[in-house]
């Protein structure tokens, strides 16, 4: 089996020799692997990897001048074209694309030894797949520091330094709807959750969704329709059987006292404070 | 839609990790897009990706350009399963034939009747009625009627000898056809049957299958999917590579622009999208050339899927007669200026881009841009990425899966694995090296090609393109 994926992965016009990449190979299998798969389940998970990008990867990890030719070849144009996809920007997608080109290249160093990002390249996806999502991440990482760091004169501009107070808690609304709706959230499968999560609080249109998990607009489009009943359906059955009616529960969703923003204690408390005579 | 609620919308919020303990490396988001994990680490990056807003975003921006678009799932409700048209149908059919008979009653009740009574009374009346009853009985076409919708065998027989509506008198012909030509839409080709010849305004598609010498005339059987397509080109003088003749090949062939020194270049790129030239097959198992764009020479071999891509024409294509640029083709779709026999001269080592091909066999496109850019795209032109991006190439050659990138400077790469891996191959036989620039890759397999250079040189090989050998 060894030499049949060392074979596969060409690794060897790269000077990787077959006791290394079998090396490779175990790591990774360990890696994501559990202790009781078999021998078989094993073959074919490493069958499954990416061969080729991983000989290229590993081989440029290790300073193999060959194996950069061939990487600068293949991905020069995709680093910046991903980073400019993703930034949106040109200044700002060359900065991203210089700086994840110094992290595969290895300018870091740890314990005196180059530390290439390429090492932990695994095979799992593509070479391709692989950069666009570390690219992702760096810009993500980069985006939420630069939030972190927000001068004062931009807190003054979006009023924040002259912010009112918060709020006086609400008086409490009903903890039987919160129940109902996280014990009906818990019993979707993970993929509805993942769905309602990107389409309702990341505001993800529907392609975006359908690219994200792998299926069309217009079939993003009736999941969503399909869980969003479905939970509706879920939340007022667990009310009905904590208890409320069912015109109650429907009502549940209809209005709920945080959302009208009204502190009724406070209101009928003033009310009361004007003496009558 | 239905709507969501705030209560709800809170509980997914709830949902949210402020702090998730750990995130799905990069190679298991990578395969997560790219639908290459198992079920049981999908359900896991799932359940993360449902409490985790930055993996989410990670997916969201590195999954975009790769993952091809998934086809709507046809859903098509077939008419006969509305109830609405199913009784509506039947009640329609009633009514015809209950009205069919109803009349063919009527006329035999009252025909008889009606001649009977006219046979009494006017005896003189009734012959007339006999007289217009055989004038009101269809005519014998005449000899010169045509059929309002003539079939594929009428109408190419129809054009023997004579031109075409279109066709210009003068349209120089391939000597070695004797067949009947028929002119078409330049954007439309039409699947010739076996023994006949369709002409295009780019060329003539004759499945003759027996090579440039000469064709088999009349023959009316359906298409030999076993056969190669021939499109004779004008380029007559198609060289020949170890011995076998481009008869066996289609070449669309069209005459490039060279500009006037006032003037721009009218060369135009085709849209990713069409795919440009690419051979289909039909239902019954043929090739067809569906389209073709303007400044580009493709290659098709049936047999064996060879696809090229070439910016320049062939240096000997010869030069129109003077008939012929007296009248060019007055519904061609190209620029009059490319039928200028001294431009046709001149135009040859004028680079243009060139417009996709495809490999049928691995679904990948290639192309060339403007710069000399060779470019290579997995989802149908929607993305296209940049191959050996350091060097300028004009010609591209696919074979399968086999590649070859030709450009400046004699510059060849090779690729055997639809391009993953590139290696250069120097162009020299012992005795000389190649000079100029490489302007055409041709390969009718994997094995036997050749190229020419702008310096008029034309090398051949038949391992690959590992050595080569000058033609002398």
């Amino acid at each position: 089996m060894g030499d049949l994926l060392y074979q596969t992965s060409k690794a060897e016009k790269f000077e990787i020799t077959l006791q290394q990449f079998e090396g490779w190979a175990l790591s990774i299998a360990q890696k994501y692997l559990p202790s009781e798969a078999t021998q078989r389940e094993a073959e074919d998970f490493l069958g499954g990897l990416r061969l080729e990008d991983l000989a290229l990867a590993r081989a440029c990890a290790a300073g193999n001048e060959r194996a950069w030719e061939q990487f600068m070849a293949r991905f020069r144009e995709l680093l910046y074209d991903a980073a400019l996809g993703i930034a949106k920007e040109s200044s700002q997608a060359k900065d991203l694309a210089d700086s994840i080109y110094a992290d595969l290249y290895g300018m870091g160093e740890r314990d005196g030894q180059r530390v290439s990002k390429l090492s932990s390249y695994t095979g799992r996806g593509s070479l391709e797949g692989w950069l666009r999502t570390v690219i992702a991440q760096e810009f993500i990482n980069r985006y939420r520091s630069r939030k972190r760091l927000v001068s004062l004169e931009e807190e003054e501009e979006d009023g924040s330094q002259f912010a009112a107070p918060a709020a006086a808690p609400l008086s409490a609304a009903d903890s039987r709807v919160d129940a109902a709706v996280d014990e009906a959230l818990i019993a979707l499968d993970a993929e509805s959750r993942a769905i309602l999560s990107a389409y309702y609080l990341d505001g993800r249109k529907l392609a975006e969704i359908g690219r994200m998990f792998g299926f069309h607009e217009a079939t993003a489009s009736r999941k969503l329709d399909r869980i969003t009943k479905s939970l509706r359906k879920s939340v007022q059955n667990g009310l009905v059987k904590s208890g409320m009616s069912k015109r109650q529960a429907e009502e549940a969703f209809e209005t709920d006292v945080r959302d009208l923003g009204i502190d009724v204690r406070k209101s009928l408390t003033q009310e009361k404070g004007s003496q009558t005579f | 839609m239905s709507t969501f609620s705030q209560p709800e919308r809170r509980g997914l919020e709830r949902m949210q990790s402020a702090r998730p303990e750990s995130h799905p490396d990069a190679d298991l988001l990578t395969a997560f897009v790219e639908h290459s994990l198992t079920t049981r680490e999908q359900e896991q990056v799932l359940g993360h990706l449902a409490t985790c807003a930055n993996c989410r975003e990670v997916v969201a921006l590195a999954g975009s350009p790769l993952v091809e678009p998934v086809p709507e799932p046809v859903r098509k409700r077939g008419l006969w399963e509305m109830p609405l048209f199913r009784w509506g149908a039947v009640a329609a059919t009633t009514v015809v034939v209950v009205a069919a008979v109803s009349l063919g009653v009527r006329e035999r009740k009252t025909a008889p009747a009606a001649r009977a009574i006219m046979e009494e009374r006017l005896p003189q009346a009734a012959e007339s009625v006999e007289a217009d009853k055989v004038a009101s009985e269809p005519q014998v076409a005449s000899p010169k009627a045509k059929a309002v919708h003539p079939t594929l065998d009428q109408r190419l027989s129809s054009s023997v000898n004579s031109p075409a509506k279109g066709e210009v008198a003068g349209t120089r012909r391939a000597p070695h056809l004797q067949e009947q030509v028929r002119y078409e839409r330049p954007q439309t080709a039409v699947l010739a049957k076996a023994g006949t010849s369709t002409e295009t305004a780019a060329g003539r598609i004759d499945q003759s299958g027996a090579g440039a010498s000469g064709a088999s005339a009349g023959n009316s059987a359906s298409l030999d999917a076993s056969k190669a397509f021939t499109v004779d080109t004008r380029d007559q003088n198609l060289p020949m590579i170890q011995g076998r003749s481009y008869a066996q090949s289609v070449t669309v062939q069209t005459v490039p622009v060279q500009p006037a020194k006032d003037e721009k270049a009218e060369t135009k790129q085709a849209p990713a999208a069409t795919g440009g030239p690419s051979a289909q097959q039909n239902a019954a198992g043929n090739y067809s050339l569906n389209a073709y764009q303007a400044n580009e020479t493709v290659i098709v071999t049936q047999e064996t899927e060879v696809v090229q891509m070439n910016a320049a024409p062939v240096p000997q294509a010869p030069p129109p007669t003077a008939a012929q640029e007296a009248q060019p083709a007055k519904d061609s779709m190209m620029p009059k200026k490319q039928f200028d026999s001294t431009r046709m001269k001149s135009a040859y080592g004028y680079l243009h881009p060139v417009s996709p091909i495809k490999s049928v066999a691995t679904g990948t496109e290639w192309q060339i841009t403007r710069e000399g850019i060779l470019q290579r795209s997995f989802n149908w032109g929607a993305h296209w990425e940049n191959v050996l991006a350091d060097h300028i190439f004009r010609s591209v050659a696919v074979v399968i899966d086999h590649v070859w990138a030709g450009g400046d400077k004699g510059v060849l790469y090779f690729s055997s694995d639809n391009g993953r891996n590139w290696k250069p191959i120097p162009v020299h036989d012992g005795n000389a090296s190649i000079t100029g620039g490489i302007v055409r890759l041709r390969f009718i397999d994997e094995q036997n090609g050749s190229l020419d250079t702008s310096t008029g040189e034309t090398w051949n090989t038949n391992d690959g393109g590992q050595s080569w050998h000058k033609q002398q």
